[in-house]
C-alpha cells in the first residue's frame, strides 16, 4: 500500500490488467512512447511494446472504429481519447456502433472496450479541454459510463471496466489527476461497476456529485456542518447504470436532494437523477429536487471559476434546500 | 462446377431474393428492403476468394455476401421478417444480418461505418500474429465518407491484412474526377483497378489475400460494374455461360423456378414464424441485465398481463 | 353477472367529501334502481342516494360516521348481465401483440404497389393512431377548460383554509397516512405551506423533533382546529357507586351528522374569531305600524309578512355603510375579502339541528320578495327538502331568537363572517320619550363581531344604523327609490 495519485493509480490498473490478460491493448494519440498527454500510460510501451501500446493517427473516429473491430475479433482494447472534448469525431462510432453491436447482432458480437478520456474543467483549458459530455453517452442504451473521483476508485473501477464485457466510457476528472493522493493497494483489486458510495453521512440534505465536483460538494457540506446542518454526500462512481438505491435510501432519510455537476443544466445527468429519485421517493420530498450545474453556455476560458458550480455556489443552495 | 457457374448461381440466388424482398416490402410484409443495386456478381466473386477463417464486412445492401458465406435462405428471411426464429432477436434493421460463426460482421445501414471496424479487426489479427484476411465491401458512394478515408489511412499505417473492394458504377453522386483506386494509393495502400468481370474480381481478391497472408498488408480493389441496363452484370454473365455451353436457356429457367420455390417456401415459413418473445426487447443491451432494465421489463410484461417474474 | 362499483359523486356544487349518516341497505340486500341506499351529509345538506342500478349489494365500503371523499368507492352492486362500463375498462388482451403480422399465405396476397407506400426505410402511412386529435377537438378542449375557474370558486368552502393547500410531498404523505384533509389544516409555513408539524398538531400530537427545516420555521402548534387543539380527548365513564337504572345508565350514539357538523363549525368559529357582543334596545313601534299597514297587500300576494324582511333590509342598509361587516378573512392568502354582494343567512332551527338558509342578493329584493324567499327557505329547511344551493355562501347572518329568545344573547359568528345579528322578542316596556314615560315596543338586538376585524366603535356604529332604520322604517322605502 502506497500513496498514489489518480494518474499513478490508473497506470497501475492498466499495467496489471495487461499483465493478466494479453488481449488487453491500449491505442490512441501519443499513448506509446510519449505516455499520453497526461502521462497516464507512461512506461507501458516500454514494458509491453508496439503490439500492445499503440500510437495511432490523429483520428478519433478511426481509433474507436478500429477498437470496435479489435473487440469483435476478441481483443480488449482500451482506446484513449486525449480530451473528452475530442470525442465527438468518434461519437458516431460509439453511439451507432459500439453501443449497439451486441444488441443489433442479437448477442452474436460484443464490444468489450474501455474508452478512457480526461473530463472536466478547472485547468484553464478553454472550451476544447474542459467539457463534461457524460449525459450524451448515458442517453445511449448499451454504454456504461464511469467517473471516479479518487485514486482508489479509479484503479478499482478501471480494473472492473476492463474486465467488463460491454463498452465503458471511463471519464477521468483531469483536475483530480494529480491533486489528490491517497493509499491505494499495490495489488490488483476491483471496485464493482454500478455501485455508489456514501462519502459523508448526514441527515439534512442528500448531495450527489462525482468527479472533481465531489470535492466542491464535500467542501460545501463541511461549511454547512459548522452551522449544525449535516449533509449526506454521495458519489455514484458509476454514472450508468446508476446505483439508484444508494441515493433513494438517503433521500428517504433526508427528504431533500441536490445534484451538482459541471455539465450544463439542460438535459444534464442531474435531471435524470432527480427524476428517477422523484419517481421512486416522491412522497418523501420536503424540498424541491435541485440542481447546481454549469450554466447553459459553452465552457468559457477566462471565467471558468464562475462557470463551474464551486463550493461558494453550492453552500447557499444547500442552505435554501435545508431550510425549505 | 466451374468458378464462373458458381458465381452465377450465388449471384442469381441473391438477385431473386432481392426481387422477392422488394415485393414483400412494397406489400408491407417486411419493414423495408435495401436492394442490392445489381452488384451481386462482384460481391459473390470477392467473397468466394476468401477462406473459411477469413472475415467479411458487408454493408446492408450486401446480402449476396451472407448467402455466399453459406447463410441459408431460411435464416436470412427469418432475419428480414424479424420473427421468433431470427438469430438476431428481431433487433437488426433489414439487411444488417451477421453471424460470428460464419465470420460475417454486423453490417451498417450507413454504408461506411464498418470500414474502420474491418480495419480494426484486421489490425487485431496482425497484433495477435494470427492468420486471417478481412474483406471490406463498399459501394462507390461510401468512398466519399470520412470512415473510408480513416480506414484506408489506418490500413496504410498499420499494414493490416485487409482487402477493400469498392464497386463503382459511374454513380451520379458529385465526386472529383479521380479514380477510387487512386485514393488508396494516396494512403499508401496498393490499389487495383479491375473490370466488373467476376473472374477478374475473383483473381484480384485472391492476389490481395495472398499479399495479406504474406504480411504485405492491405489492398484496395476498384471493381467497375456497368450502370447501363444493356450491360447488366448478371444478365451478361448468364449469356456468357449459355454461350460457353454451361447451361441452356431451359436449364436456367428450370433452375430459376427451383430457386424461386425455395425462396417462396422460406418466405412463407418466415412470415408465419411468430414474433420474438416479449423479453427479447431487453436482451443483449448489455451482457447482463442492469436493474433499470429489469424494472422496465417488468413494466412491459405487466402491460401484456404477465405477472412480474414470469417468462414469456 | 357484473360488478358495478359506485363511487361517491359530487352531490353538491363542488362538494369534496361527505359523511355517511345512515345506510338503508346492507350486504346481500337486493335493491331496485333508485331505491334509497345511503344517506350522506355534506357541508351543505344531507342527501339520500338511491341505488344506481338494480342488483344485489356485494359490499358497503363506509361505516356510519365515516367521512368519504368524493370519488371514493361507496358500494359494490352485483348487477344482472354484463355492464358495458366494466367490460370497457378491461385491459387489452395480450393476444393483440401477435396480430401485427399478416394472416396465412401472406406472400401470395398482394401485388406490388398495394398497401402502404413502401420506401427505402419502411412504411410511411398516412394515418396514425390518435391522428384525428387535431381535427377540431383541441378547440373543444379549450372551451371546456375555460369553465374551470367558475367551478373552482363554487367549490370554495368557508371552513377550509385553502381549497388547494400547499404542502411538500412528505407532508401530503403524512396527511394521507393520518387521514387528515390538508384543506382543513391551518398552514404555518413559508408561503402558507402546511408543514409536518401543522399536520401533527392537527391530529393532536405534539410537534416532533426540530429538524433543519423547522429551525427556520419555529414549530407553531395548530391550536385552532375543532376538537383537536392540543388537548387530550375526553373520555367519559360512569362514576363509581352510581345506582343502576332500568334501561342502563347511559345511551351512547355516534356523534355524527348535522350535529357533529354544527359542533365543528361552532368550535372553528369560537376558536378562531375574537368574539365580542354588543347589545342595545330598539323601539319598533313604527315598524309594527308599518307592518300592520302592509299586511293586507302581502296577504293578497299570498305572503306571510313577519318582521324579518324589514330587519334584513335594515341590515343590508347598514352593511352598505360599513362594508367591513360584509367581509371575511381569507387566511390562506392573508387577505381581507370585502364582498360586494349581500347574501343574508337566516339561522333556522330544524329537527335536524341548526341550518342557515340564505337570502341571496337581498339588496336587490323588495320587502315582499324577501318575505316570500324567507317563507320558502324556512319551509324547505323544516321539511328537509332544502337544496344545497340554498345553504351556505352567506355574507352576514341574522338569527331570530323568537319568543324564547331571552333578554339578550351572545350569538356565535357564522364563521368566517365577521358579524351576526341576534333579534329578540318585542316586549312592551316603559320608555322615556320627550321626558315622558310611555309604553314602547322594545326589542333587544344582540350583535356579535369578530374583534380581529371589527373595532368596537365600528360595531356600535353599525348597530345604531340598524336601530335607526328599524325605528324609522320609512327610510327603507326611500332607500329603495
Amino acid at each position: 500500500m502506497t500513496q498514489k495519485n489518480m494518474v499513478q493509480a490508473i497506470n497501475e490498473a492498466l499495467r496489471q490488467e495487461m499483465e493478466k490478460d494479453d488481449r488487453v491493448v491500449i491505442l490512441g494519440e501519443d499513448v506509446g512512447k510519449v505516455g499520453g498527454v497526461f502521462r497516464v500510460t507512461q512506461g507501458l510501451w516500454d514494458q509491453f511494446g508496439d503490439d500492445r501500446v499503440i500510437d495511432t493517427p490523429l483520428n478519433e473516429g478511426g481509433i474507436i472504429g478500429a477498437a470496435i473491430g479489435m473487440a469483435a475479433y476478441g481483443l480488449r482494447p482500451v482506446p484513449e481519447i486525449q480530451f473528452s472534448d475530442f470525442i465527438f469525431p468518434a461519437f458516431d462510432q460509439i453511439v451507432s456502433e459500439a453501443a449497439k453491436f451486441r444488441y443489433r447482432s442479437g448477442g452474436e458480437y460484443s464490444c468489450p472496450m474501455v474508452i478512457r478520456t480526461p473530463v472536466g474543467g478547472g485547468i484553464r483549458g478553454g472550451a476544447y479541454h474542459s467539457q463534461s459530455p457524460e449525459a450524451l453517452f448515458i442517453h445511449v442504451a448499451g454504454l456504461k459510463v464511469v467517473c471516479p473521483s479518487n485514486p482508489y476508485d479509479a484503479k478499482g473501477l478501471l480494473t472492473s471496466a476492463i474486465r467488463d464485457d460491454d463498452p465503458v466510457l471511463f471519464f477521468e476528472p483531469k483536475r483530480v489527476y494529480r491533486a489528490v493522493k491517497m493509499e491505494v493497494p499495490d495489488e490488483p483489486f476491483d471496485v464493482p461497476l454500478g455501485k455508489g458510495r456514501v462519502v459523508r453521512e448526514g441527515d439534512a440534505v442528500t448531495v450527489v456529485a462525482w468527479g472533481a465536483m465531489l470535492y466542491e460538494a464535500i467542501s460545501a457540506a463541511e461549511t454547512l456542518a459548522e452551522s449544525g446542518i449535516e449533509c449526506e454526500v454521495i458519489d455514484p462512481r458509476t454514472l450508468w447504470p446508476l446505483d439508484l438505491e444508494v441515493i433513494t435510501e438517503s433521500v428517504e432519510k433526508t427528504g431533500r436532494i441536490v445534484v451538482v455537476h459541471e455539465a450544463p443544466k439542460a438535459c444534464g445527468f442531474g435531471a435524470e437523477i432527480l427524476q428517477l429519485v422523484t419517481e421512486k421517493s416522491f412522497l418523501h420530498f420536503q424540498a424541491p429536487p435541485t440542481r447546481i450545474t454549469g450554466w447553459d453556455t459553452p465552457f468559457p476560458y477566462t471565467l471558468e471559476n464562475d462557470y463551474l458550480p464551486l463550493a461558494h455556489r453550492i453552500v447557499p443552495k444547500l442552505l435554501e434546500v435545508a431550510r425549505y | 462446377m466451374s468458378e464462373l457457374l458458381s458465381i452465377y448461381r450465388h449471384a442469381l440466388r441473391a438477385r431473386l431474393l432481392d426481387e422477392r424482398l422488394s415485393v414483400l416490402s412494397r406489400a408491407g410484409h417486411i419493414g423495408f428492403h435495401p436492394d442490392g443495386q445489381h452488384a451481386e456478381t462482384v460481391i459473390v466473386a470477392a467473397t468466394l476468394a476468401l477462406g473459411e477463417g477469413d472475415w467479411v464486412f458487408p454493408t446492408a445492401r450486401d446480402h449476396a455476401a451472407a448467402l455466399t458465406r453459406g447463410v441459408s435462405l431460411e435464416a436470412y428471411l427469418d432475419h428480414v421478417v424479424g420473427n421468433a426464429n431470427d438469430a438476431l432477436s428481431g433487433h437488426a434493421s433489414p439487411g444488417c444480418y451477421c453471424s460470428r460463426e460464419k465470420k460475417i460482421a454486423p453490417p451498417t445501414s450507413l454504408l461506411s461505418q464498418h470500414l474502420t471496424q474491418a480495419m480494426g479487426l484486421a489490425w487485431g489479427v496482425k497484433l495477435r500474429k494470427e492468420q486471417a484476411v478481412v474483406l471490406a465491401l463498399l459501394p462507390e458512394t461510401a468512398a466519399d465518407a470520412g470512415d473510408f478515408h480513416s480506414a484506408v489511412n489506418f490500413a496504410g499505417v498499420t499494414k493490416a491484412p485487409i482487402v477493400f473492394v469498392v464497386r463503382t458504377d459511374g454513380s451520379e453522386a458529385p465526386a472529383p474526377d479521380v479514380e477510387v483506386a487512386d485514393k488508396g494509393i494516396a494512403y499508401g495502400v496498393p490499389s487495383l483497378d479491375v473490370s466488373g468481370d467476376p473472374l477478374h474480381v475473383l483473381e484480384a481478391v485472391r492476389i490481395a489475400c495472398e499479399r495479406a497472408r504474406g504480411g504485405e498488408g492491405p489492398t484496395l480493389i476498384e471493381a467497375r460494374i456497368s450502370a447501363d441496363p444493356g450491360h447488366e452484370p448478371l444478365a451478361m454473365l448468364r449469356q456468357r455461360l449459355i454461350d460457353d455451353g454451361a447451361f441452356t436457356e431451359n436449364d436456367d429457367l428450370r433452375h430459376r423456378r427451383d430457386v424461386l420455390a425455395e425462396i417462396e417456401a422460406a418466405a412463407n415459413a418466415a412470415l408465419s414464424g411468430g414474433v420474438p418473445a416479449l423479453d427479447s426487447i431487453f436482451e443483449h443491451v448489455h451482457a447482463e441485465l442492469p436493474a433499470h432494465l429489469v424494472r422496465q421489463r417488468e413494466e412491459l410484461r405487466s402491460l401484456h398481463g404477465e405477472t412480474p417474474g414470469e417468462g414469456s | 353477472m357484473a360488478r358495478f362499483e359506485f363511487k361517491l359523486p359530487d352531490i353538491g356544487e363542488g362538494v369534496a367529501e361527505g359523511e355517511v349518516v345512515a345506510w338503508h341497505v346492507k350486504t346481500g340486500d337486493v335493491v331496485k334502481e333508485d331505491q334509497p341506499m345511503v344517506e350522506v351529509m355534506t357541508d351543505k345538506a344531507t342527501v339520500t342516494i338511491g341505488a344506481p342500478k338494480k342488483g344485489a349489494i356485494l359490499e358497503t365500503l363506509a361505516t356510519v360516521g365515516q367521512i368519504v371523499p368524493v370519488g371514493s368507492l361507496l358500494v359494490v352492486i352485483e348487477t344482472d348481465g354484463a355492464t358495458p362500463i366494466a367490460a370497457a375498462s378491461k385491459p387489452a388482451p395480450a393476444a393483440a401483440r401477435t396480430s401485427t403480422k399478416p394472416g396465412p399465405s401472406p406472400v401470395a396476397a398482394k401485388s406490388s404497389g398495394d398497401g402502404p407506400a413502401a420506401t427505402a426505410v419502411g412504411d410511411i402511412r398516412d394515418t396514425l393512431p390518435g391522428g384525428s386529435f387535431f381535427g377540431g377537438k383541441a378547440a373543444d378542449a379549450k372551451a371546456s377548460s375555460a369553465k374551470a375557474p367558475g367551478a373552482q370558486s363554487a367549490a370554495r368552502e368557508s371552513d377550509y383554509f385553502s381549497e388547494r393547500p400547499l404542502a411538500t410531498p412528505v407532508v401530503r404523505k403524512l396527511a394521507r397516512d393520518l387521514e387528515v384533509d390538508l384543506k382543513r389544516v391551518r398552514p404555518s409555513g413559508d408561503g402558507s405551506r402546511v408543514t409536518l408539524d401543522d399536520v401533527r398538531g392537527f391530529v393532536g400530537g405534539a410537534p416532533t423533533k426540530a429538524h433543519a427545516s423547522s429551525v427556520a420555521e419555529p414549530a407553531r402548534a395548530a391550536g385552532h382546529m375543532p376538537g383537536v387543539a392540543g388537548r387530550a380527548p375526553v373520555s367519559l365513564s360512569v362514576p363509581a357507586g352510581t345506582k343502576p337504572r332500568e334501561g342502563g345508565l347511559e345511551d351512547r350514539k355516534p356523534f355524527v351528522g348535522v350535529r357533529r357538523k354544527i359542533a365543528e363549525r361552532m368550535q372553528t368559529s369560537v376558536n378562531t374569531a375574537a368574539h365580542f357582543t354588543f347589545v342595545e334596545e330598539c323601539d319598533v313601534g313604527r315598524l309594527k305600524e308599518l307592518r300592520h299597514r302592509m299586511k293586507g297587500a302581502s296577504e293578497k300576494a299570498g305572503v306571510k309578512l313577519t318582521f324579518l324582511p324589514f330587519i334584513v333590509r335594515a341590515v343590508v342598509a347598514a352593511l352598505k355603510k360599513h362594508p367591513v361587516l360584509n367581509s371575511a378573512l381569507d387566511e390562506s392568502t392573508n387577505e381581507l375579502v370585502t364582498r360586494k354582494y349581500f347574501h343574508i343567512g337566516i339561522a333556522a332551527s330544524t329537527d335536524q339541528g341548526l341550518m342557515v338558509p340564505v337570502v341571496k342578493d337581498a339588496d336587490q329584493k323588495s320587502i315582499l320578495e324577501i318575505a316570500r324567499e324567507i317563507d320558502r327557505l324556512g319551509t324547505a329547511a323544516r321539511n328537509g327538502t332544502i337544496s344545497s344551493s340554498d345553504l351556505g355562501g352567506s355574507t352576514f347572518t341574522i338569527t331570530s331568537l323568537g319568543a324564547q329568545g331571552g333578554l339578550f344573547a351572545t350569538p356565535v359568528l357564522n364563521f368566517p363572517e365577521v358579524g351576526i345579528l341576534g333579534v329578540h322578542q318585542i316586549k312592551k316596556k316603559p320608555v322615556v320619550k320627550h321626558d315622558q314615560i310611555v309604553i314602547g315596543e322594545v326589542m333587544l338586538l344582540s350583535l356579535s363581531f369578530d374583534h380581529r376585524i371589527v373595532d368596537g366603535h365600528v360595531g356600535a356604529a353599525f348597530a345604531y344604523d340598524i336601530i335607526e332604520v328599524l325605528e324609522s322604517p320609512e327610510a327603507l322605502f326611500l332607500d329603495m327609490a
